[in-house]
């Protein structure tokens, strides 16, 4: 039995030098960085004195490889962002989650490189956007970005089911709660990254175990997996929406739009959001995304559809939008979308050169 | 619970250290332990149905004791019936009995009435028809007077349990089986070796072959009317790697599992699509059930100590019943029947142990004829697994027309180009190891040579293995 159990770990521990080394350089499992948190403002971004760069990779074979870093501030940026002293053109900032992040696609291919590269000479553009983070992170990322980079644009996108998740409470994470029927920004607990998490992630193996062939040891069937898909189809699906669900929604959607607006009274705000599903682009917004829209009406900012950006093009070339297997945008995306804010960035300043130059022949 | 569940590996290395090392001074314990593990395992699917092995447990235990008890044969025939009512009645009761009721409406509809008969929503308890044959071989053997029952009731109940075989086999004979709960085992480093070796091999075919011809097979299956011959084709050939990868699979990894605890199965398996002729490969497919439906049912209604017509007779009953146990749908039962007539000719030529021995047991390459014949038999198989996979028998009449009909018509096949190479890779592996136990019995070899084979089946496996945790399509029957 000795024997036994002694060649089975030899044999387990040749294994995970053999496995390192394979889903290290043979077939590399995707890396990403740490994440450390902003205990001031209360997010999420990305640890800056570990690992600052490496290869994003997607799928069990990994077929696609983006190559991503980390700037000074802990997003996905191939730039370091500057102060107003430090810098001589405005702001573009933008917040959002995974599907802007920028992780499925190169640094050199991300929104904000593609928008720097039509109206680069008149402003520097600045990715805030972080994974899983929902519209209640992106109002605290946005009260740090005004405070420390004074943006002059802030674009904020929005997943059609993201004004729900932000009550889904996450310790760690900022969200909204109702109290006395009126929307409260809840405190947030210190989210402290594990040491055992964060040798796993110098595991090459482990981490293609975990987020390439993600692996996931269900012990128990969880009870709340149905009930959460149903949920989750119920972000989106007004049809499965009860009434107190709408209002709830209209709530945070109006707080977040009143809130962006009074706290940056004199900054340029839009509302951004579509369908990150399929190359299927209704003509009709979803509900949140609707809600969004109709509170920027209410407190003067602009709404950015990107469902018909996408529709547009997609019906010119068939362009396709998501990675393969993945309901994230891809590159194509990115470059549309970017394209997008220049000509949207150019209709405001052309709107407001119109009105200052009505203005100055009054 | 799933073998190829991640919670799997878990409890077994549980098992194991507690098995060798906390219990193994006393067999009572050894055994005890066993039952626990073994109600662990399949209440992890659904605890309710624990009592339905309890209860079929108790009857054949105490049907065991009494049998042994009394030499009058009127007694001795009753307690033999209550044990195949009991067990056959619940086998009958979840697993027939809306099938029958359905067939019987349907007869009555013929007839030109309007039955209003209502269906039953009847959970198919998973391996009831397989610990419903142990069990059963066990009281009709010592009604036959060919085992003494036992009296240790904690290694009766442990041997109708035993986790590994529970839920699909192999269906073992409690003369085979039982009196290894009736000793203390001790371990022994070979057997566990092999027991691992068998168990890898296992989990190859079952996650990397049969998890990832499935979704292919549920596609060409469903559309087969806009698909062309070609394709067809390819739907049933990898229906029959599937199948064999999917049971066989499960089968290496329970007797292998069943060798780390000191334990020896029967052999299920013995690479059949290397047959030669269709009583071959029921020799070497599933072999716990063929032999069991041998020993109970063709045997017992004659054999082929009786003449032409009645052998014929015999073959057929015991083919087309054997089809019923895979299957409540009449798809099944001309599967088992197609089986039958496949085998007359070769039965009533008396040619049935013609090949007994392995195909090219002397050479590398199979002879000329040896080569056809089996390409043969594969096709026979093949035709029959239309029946077996397709959903009623208007599909699998059309799935094979549709074949002929409509032979090419130039489609993409490269989303089956991995598929194709896998299963051609599979069984030139075995052909390579088909006059061992099992596909990676390679002791032989240098353990530099072994651990890298070893080491790479595991890569191959996280690298293309389906992790949906896919149940085992035998689970069903």
């Amino acid at each position: 039995m000795k024997t036994f159990i002694a060649r089975s770990v030899l044999f387990w521990v040749g294994f995970a030098i053999v496995g390192e080394l394979f889903f290290r350089f043979v077939v590399p499992g995707t890396e990403v960085p740490i994440t450390e948190q902003n205990k001031d403002y209360g997010f999420l971004h990305y640890d800056t004195s570990e690992i600052v760069s490496g290869y994003f990779t997607t799928g069990r074979l990994p077929h696609e490889r983006y190559y991503w870093e980390i700037n000074n501030e802990g997003f996905l940026s191939h730039h370091d962002y500057k102060t107003p002293d430090q810098r001589e053109k405005p702001v573009i900032a933008y917040f959002g989650s995974s599907f802007i992040e920028g992780f499925y696609s190169n640094i050199d291919e991300q929104i904000a490189y593609f928008v720097e590269e039509c109206i680069g000479d008149q402003y520097e553009v600045y990715n805030f956007a972080f994974s899983n983070s929902v519209p209640s992170e992106h109002l605290a990322v946005s009260r740090f970005a005004r405070d420390k980079y004074e943006p002059d644009i802030f674009i904020f996108f929005s997943a059609p089911w993201h004004l729900k998740l932000s009550t889904k409470k996450v310790p760690f994470r900022k969200r909204f709660s109702i109290n006395d029927g009126e929307v409260v920004e809840g405190t947030v607990g210190d989210f402290v990254y594990s040491r055992l998490k964060r040798t796993v992630k110098y595991s090459a193996m482990l981490r293609y175990l975990y987020l390439n062939a993600r692996f996931r040891l269900n012990i128990l069937n969880n009870p709340n997996e149905k009930k959460e898909a149903e949920e989750n189809a119920a972000f989106i699906n007004p049809g499965t929406i009860n009434q107190s669900d709408i209002e709830l929604r209209e709530k945070i959607g109006d707080y977040l739009v009143r809130t962006l607006r009074e706290e940056n009274p004199d900054a340029t705000i839009i509302m951004a959001g579509g369908t990150p599903y399929s190359d299927n682009y209704p003509e009709k917004l979803e509900l949140e995304n609707r809600i969004l829209k109709d509170a920027c009406e209410r407190y003067n900012c602009d709404f950015l559809n990107v469902s018909q950006v996408f529709k547009k093009e997609y019906e010119l070339h068939g362009t396709s939008f998501y990675v393969e297997g993945d309901p994230h945008w891809n590159t194509q995306a990115y470059r549309v979308i970017g394209h997008a804010i220049c000509a949207f960035v150019d209709s405001l300043n052309t709107t407001n050169d119109d009105a200052m130059e009505v203005n100055a022949e009054e | 619970m799933l073998f190829n569940s991640l919670i799997f590996p878990i409890f077994l290395i549980l098992s194991f250290g507690i098995y060798w090392f906390l219990v193994n001074r006393n067999l009572r314990l050894q055994n005890a332990f066993l039952l626990v593990a073994s109600y662990i395992f399949y209440g992890w699917w659904d605890w309710r149905f624990l009592g339905l092995i309890f209860f079929s447990s108790v009857v054949d235990y105490v049907v065991g004791l009494r049998l042994s008890q009394t030499e009058k044969q009127n007694s001795r025939k009753i307690l033999l019936i209550i044990s195949l009512i009991t067990n056959l009645g619940i086998l009958g009761f979840f697993k027939y009995f809306n099938f029958f009721i359905d067939s019987f409406a349907d007869v009555i509809r013929m007839l030109g009435m309007n039955p209003n008969i209502p269906a039953l929503h009847i959970i198919l308890p998973v391996g009831i028809s397989f610990y419903t044959f142990q069990t059963l071989s066990y009281t009709i053997d010592i009604y036959r007077k060919k085992i003494e029952p036992t009296k240790d009731v904690v290694a009766f109940f442990a041997f109708v349990s035993f986790f590994p075989q529970l839920v699909a086999g192999p269906i073992e004979r409690a003369s085979a089986l039982l009196p290894q709960f009736l000793v203390k085992r001790k371990f022994e480093i070979d057997k566990a070796r092999d027991g691992l070796r068998q168990m890898l091999w296992g989990y190859l075919k079952k996650i990397v072959i049969a998890d990832n011809l499935a979704s292919h097979i549920d596609v060409i299956f469903t559309n087969y009317q806009t698909l062309d011959g070609i394709t067809l084709y390819i739907g049933v050939f990898f229906f029959a790697l599937q199948i064999y990868c999917d049971f066989s699979g499960y089968s290496d990894i329970a007797i292998g599992t069943a060798r780390l605890f000191g334990f020896s199965l029967m052999r299920n398996f013995a690479y059949p699509y290397f047959s030669r002729d269709i009583a071959e490969f029921w020799r070497r497919w599933h072999i716990s059930l063929s032999s069991w439906f041998r020993d109970y049912v063709y045997i017992p209604l004659g054999g082929s100590y009786v003449g032409r017509w009645r052998r014929t007779f015999n073959i057929i009953v015991t083919f087309t019943v054997s089809g019923l146990w895979h299957g409540a749908n009449w798809t099944f039962v001309i599967w088992g029947l197609v089986n039958g007539l496949y085998y007359i000719p070769i039965m009533l030529r008396d040619k049935q142990k013609r090949f007994s021995k392995t195909i090219a047991e002397n050479s590398f390459f199979p002879s000329l004829s040896d080569f056809f014949s089996l390409i043969l038999t594969f096709h026979l198989a093949l035709l029959a697994w239309v029946f077996f996979r397709a959903s009623s028998l208007t599909h699998a009449f059309n799935y094979i027309g549709h074949m002929f009909q409509v032979p090419y018509q130039g489609l993409d096949y490269s989303p089956y180009y991995q598929n194709i190479l896998f299963s051609v890779l599979l069984l030139v592996a075995e052909w390579f190891q088909r006059k061992k136990q099992h596909g990676l019995q390679i002791e032989e070899l240098p353990v530099f040579l072994r651990w890298g084979i070893y080491y790479g089946i595991i890569l191959v496996i996280l690298l293309f293995g389906n992790f949906g945790s896919q149940q085992f399509i035998y689970f069903q029957f």
